[in-house]
């Protein structure tokens, strides 16, 4: 057991004193697919004290090509991410404390998830829920660390509070997301070079290496060779409503929606009122005379036109509809 | 592709590789749409300076300007 970080421990500038640091330490990884596997994998053989895994969705089959923590089993059972992430975490290292949330991270829950935090990574896949994690590091002055990636490019931000331009002094506003990695591919070493970016910024920040941050945004190109830093230190807006002065945090303090299309995946993701109770859902499905399959976390029926999985939580993904309205009419269907 | 303006040829540094400049980009705007980036999502250096996102359409590229663009994409 004392062997397991020698080589860590022999880099001078983590060294004993960094290793004891990063015992100490609690990273909240929000979003569990490629890129926020390859980060707690990282960060929990690192040797991070304290591991939050937060990811709203299932193992699929299309997963297993870069999100490296998921089996076939896993894929077959149609676990959630993040109990799935978890399992397999421990055997890698019992020594860190992980604990696994199945929840959709929302202006209502993300305070209270993010509490514990040292540090918040970002593995998301959308701007809304980016700028949400802006709004709550900012508030609650936690540094975070934007990674995202698509085709062959990746691109990552490091976010400290008081001190770097935030998310919202970038952006301005929040843009309409047009490319996904459902519809331009993604492939691994992209998303395996930002995650090693953004671990090492929090390797650094976690161990007081603040001198050696990267202090850029950074976007490279594995394919066609480029890549790109600014150092974007001139955008910071004393004015911004997420970091300034007089800040309001408008993501967090906004009302959620309860219809809202997954970008790019032909899904509308309904928020539902509370707990659901899938076993009594079961036998609901089944009056219908329609087939279910259940789990602790989820159940999943078909339809002529969608597959339906219901969460625990309270969530619903309606695949196969990405119009909201339509998206309606099936959920007053099936649970009114 | 040999671009030319006023029978110089036309070459900017971008992103580290050098990049030969279109006879119809004239302007950073020019330059982004040619690229097929999404204009709200940039990040654009200069000559070492950021450029405003409100002056694109009438900031000038010049042969042998040094330019970094950063995009931001969503998916991870
Ligand atoms: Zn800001």
């Amino acid at each position: 057991m004392t062997d397991r970080y020698s080589r860590q421990i022999r880099f001078r500038p983590i060294g004993q004193d960094g290793q004891d640091q990063l015992a100490e330490r609690c990273v909240v990884i929000i979003g569990l697919g490629a890129l926020g596997t390859a980060s707690a994998e990282q960060l929990v053989r690192a040797g991070v004290g304290q591991v939050t895994l937060i990811d709203r969705d299932y193992v699929e089959w299309s997963n297993l090509q870069r999100q490296q923590l998921y089996t076939e089993r896993d894929a077959r059972e149609r676990l959630p991410k993040a109990v799935a992430a978890k399992q397999r975490l421990c055997e890698v290292n019992s020594t860190v404390t992980i604990e696994a949330i199945v929840e959709d991270v929302t202006a209502t829950n993300i305070e209270r998830l993010v509490a514990q935090a040292d540090l918040i990574m970002d593995a998301t896949d959308n701007f809304a829920i980016r700028m949400l994690i802006n709004d709550v590091a900012a508030k609650r002055e936690i540094p975070w660390i934007y990674g995202a990636c698509v085709a062959s490019y990746g691109m990552t931000y490091t976010v400290l509070p008081k001190e770097t331009p935030c998310l919202h002094c970038l952006l301005n506003h929040l843009p309409q997301q047009q490319d996904t990695c459902d519809t331009r591919g993604i492939i691994s070493p992209a998303v395996q070079l930002v995650a090693s970016h953004q671990v090492t910024e929090t390797l650094k920040l976690l161990t007081g290496a603040k001198a050696a941050l990267r202090r850029t945004l950074l976007s490279f190109d594995l394919w066609t060779n480029q890549q790109s830093q600014i150092d974007v230190t001139s955008l910071k807006q004393a004015a911004c409503p997420s970091c300034g002065d007089a800040a309001v945090y408008p993501y967090l303090n906004g009302t959620p929606l309860q219809f809202v299309t997954l970008c790019g995946r032909d899904t509308v993701q309904v928020r539902g009122e509370g707990k659901r109770d899938l076993v009594r859902l079961e036998n609901e499905i089944r009056a219908r005379g329609m087939k279910s399959q259940r789990n602790p976390y989820l159940l999943m029926f078909e339809t002529e036109q969608h597959r339906i999985v219901a969460f625990a939580d309270g969530r619903i993904l309606i695949h196969g509809e990405a119009d909201p309205e339509q998206a309606k009419q099936t959920y007053a269907t099936y649970f009114k | 592709m040999q671009t030319t303006r006023g029978g110089e040829y036309m070459q900017i540094r971008l992103n580290g590789k050098d990049y030969p400049l279109a006879e119809q980009t004239k302007t950073l705007h020019d330059l982004i749409q040619q690229l097929n980036i999404d204009e709200e999502v940039v990040i654009i250096e200069q000559n070492h300076q950021i450029i405003d996102r409100s002056r694109y359409m009438d900031t000038n590229v010049q042969s042998g300007d040094v330019v970094e663009i950063v995009h931001f994409v969503g998916g991870g």
